[in-house]
């Protein structure tokens, strides 16, 4: 089998990470894409880029 | 003969990524040959627990007020969460949903973990928060909700009432930060690996048939 990509978040204690970092997840009440790979809006950060 | 493997999760049913997920750890567990052998357990994440019980205002101007998010990105990012959501079958509707604590409804879990109806209940309060815009934050739509998922209600209210629970809810949430777990959905396999967010099925897989050949070269 081959081995799996290990996950970008620090590894919690005693615990081996599997997944990638693409995966979108919640903390702090706030939810986010790590690694950006949601469906891009490119107009929409094209603008913020710009301001 | 084969051995169980436990699935352990962190969840809150405020998050819009563990329902997600639970769809995607849904697809990838039914994609591993030996479904029957996993044993999957929720346990209670508070993403946000300064949450009023009735907050007046929708899920942009929660996490605006909140979380001092500009409202142009929190509308973005509930967009792409919606894009998402549907992608796995769930049509969520921001517009609607309720904010609230979940504290009573992750009491309400481990009520129904002890009748056998926890994945029941997991299901509809996801389906009740975030496709239906119910509130799942007081003891009388919970106890509504937990009929509807085939657990005994009287016995709900009163464990809600008197927050049998609570101490569990707690343990649970001690785990996690042993663990170091800083957001949710997190998903422990076999008691050895850990998965964080919203994955891919496939990774649901490769980490069950793992944790599997594991247990094949421990014998």
């Amino acid at each position: 089998m081959s081995e799996l990509p290990l996950a970008a978040f620090p590894p919690p204690a005693g615990l081996s990470m599997i997944g990638d970092d693409a995966a979108g997840f919640c903390a702090d009440g706030v939810c986010e894409v790590p690694g950006g790979s949601l469906p891009a809006e490119p107009a929409a950060a094209d603008h913020r880029a710009e301001d | 003969m084969t051995s169980s493997i436990s699935v352990d999760v962190w969840s809150d049913i405020a998050c819009p990524w563990c329902y997600i997920g639970k769809r995607k750890f849904e697809a990838g567990l039914a994609a591993f040959d030996g479904a029957e052998d996993v044993t999957v357990t929720y346990h209670s994440f508070e993403l946000s627990p300064d949450t009023p019980v009735d907050f007046d205002g929708s899920a942009v101007d929660f996490l605006a007020a909140h979380k001092g998010m500009p409202r142009d990105q929190v509308e973005q990012m509930l967009r792409q969460v919606t894009t998402i959501a549907a992608d796995v079958g769930l049509d969520y509707d921001f517009d609607a949903v309720r904010q609230t604590r979940t504290l009573l409804a992750h009491e309400a879990l481990h009520f129904a973990k002890e009748q056998g109806k926890q994945l029941e209940l997991v299901e509809r309060l996801f389906e009740a928060h975030f496709v239906e815009g119910r509130h799942v934050g007081k003891v009388d739509e919970l106890v509504e909700l937990g009929t509807e998922a085939g657990v005994d209600g009287p016995a709900l209210r009163d464990a809600l009432e008197n927050g049998v629970y609570a101490d569990a809810v707690g343990a649970d949430i001690a785990q996690a930060r042993a663990y170091g777990i800083q957001g949710v959905p997190f998903y422990v396999i076999g008691g050895k690996y850990g998965v964080s967010g919203a994955q891919r099925p496939e990774v649901f897989t490769q980490a069950l048939e793992q944790v599997r050949a594991e247990q094949v070269e421990a014998r």
